[in-house]
């Protein structure tokens, strides 16, 4: 949970740093799923990967 | 019930996205933390108390004093002479008086056939000038010898010498600041909290403290809250009139408040200067705590 990253020399707030690092997860996370054939099995495929890339976002930010 | 289970584990994924969400939002908006905080000390500028070239300077910059070193020292001369000038003055004074004291004496003693007695009251209110005059002389000399003590500048605190720009034979003007002294028992984090996370700061509550430059976290209590800032809306006009800014913001920031934080120990090691950027985290209660009390506040 950092509250600021140094980039270059002056801190910045975390948060868009996490948000582009959950992206590339859920990228990767989304493709191994999709060729699982997991989505299949849901109600609204959309809806579930929405949820999951809340899930790795806020997972990602209170891991570290 | 196939499509029952299906409805249901989107439903699960999106709930636990939306909580993790939350917790989120809770975490970066009403937190209570600032990125907006700053070490400061007190500074004390040296001033000589008399004038004169500076003869002797005892400090390097940066280095470390306590109370009662000397800094620097005026030129002495004048000063050492001043005294001797007093000391003449109070040596020819006294005589005076004790002449005119034992005169008044001698003609308390005579009769009217040989005196006056005008003459005898004069010679009485004479010997009490006298004495007023060596009272004054004495007085001289002890302002003399003040202000040749006072050429030895010495530190009024503990602290650290800055920014020393002072040389040996610069004139020294009385009043004029020479040389800044860093109060060291002084240093505290001025923490500028959002006016919306004030609910959950209060005077003794624990917060750790994070430099800019890294390293362990320093830890603190907060000492007290700013009891008033400015109002930025509302300047005094001419005439000590009202002058109310007409606008009205979509988007209101909230202000800032001064926090003063104590520090209460500081790890090995770490350097702590006055003016140093610092993240401010509150950490003596429970996020349950302020949550709750955010909440509460929200809902009233």
């Amino acid at each position: 949970m950092l509250r600021e990253v140094p980039l270059f020399g002056a801190l910045a707030p975390s948060l868009l740093l996490y948000f582009l690092a959950a992206l590339l997860v859920f990228v990767i996370v989304d493709r191994l799923v999709t060729r699982l054939g997991f989505y299949r099995l849901l109600w609204h495929p959309s809806l579930a990967r929405f949820g999951l890339f809340l899930c790795l976002f806020s997972a990602l930010v209170f891991s570290t | 019930m196939k499509a029952l289970a299906r409805v249901v584990a989107t439903l699960l994924i999106v709930a636990a996205g939306g909580l993790g969400a939350y917790e989120l939002w809770n975490y970066y908006m009403l937190s209570p933390w600032t990125r907006d905080a700053r070490v400061r000390a007190d500074v004390v500028t040296i001033a000589p108390d008399v004038a004169g070239f500076v003869t002797d300077l005892r400090v390097r910059d940066n280095q470390v004093v306590h109370k009662g070193d000397v800094l620097f020292v005026v030129d002495r001369a004048r000063y050492e002479l001043a005294v001797a000038t007093a000391q003449a003055n109070v040596a020819g004074r006294h005589a005076e008086m004790v002449m005119r004291e034992s005169d008044a004496n001698r003609r308390k003693k005579l009769t009217n056939l040989a005196i006056s007695d005008e003459n005898k009251e004069d010679s009485q209110h004479v010997a009490a000038s006298a004495l007023a005059a060596y009272q004054q002389a004495v007085a001289d000399l002890s302002t003399a010898k003040l202000n040749l003590e006072r050429t030895v500048v010495r530190a009024p605190v503990n602290g650290f010498v800055t920014n020393l720009g002072l040389v040996v034979g610069q004139y020294a003007a009385v009043g004029t600041q020479l040389l800044a002294l860093i109060d060291s028992d002084s240093y505290r984090v001025e923490g500028y909290f959002e006016e919306t996370k004030m609910p959950s700061l209060k005077p003794g509550v624990r917060v750790e403290i994070h430099l800019m430059s890294g390293g362990p976290a320093l830890q603190g209590h907060v000492e007290g809250i700013s009891r008033g800032i400015t109002d930025r809306d509302n300047p005094n006009g001419p005439q000590l009139l009202a002058n109310v800014t007409p606008t009205f913001e979509w988007v209101r920031l909230a202000q800032r408040i001064p926090t003063r934080i104590h520090i209460d120990n500081v790890p090995d090691g770490v350097l702590v200067s006055s003016g140093m950027t610092c993240t401010v985290v509150v950490t003596g209660q429970s996020r349950e705590w302020w949550i709750a009390s955010v909440v509460r506040d929200r809902f009233r």
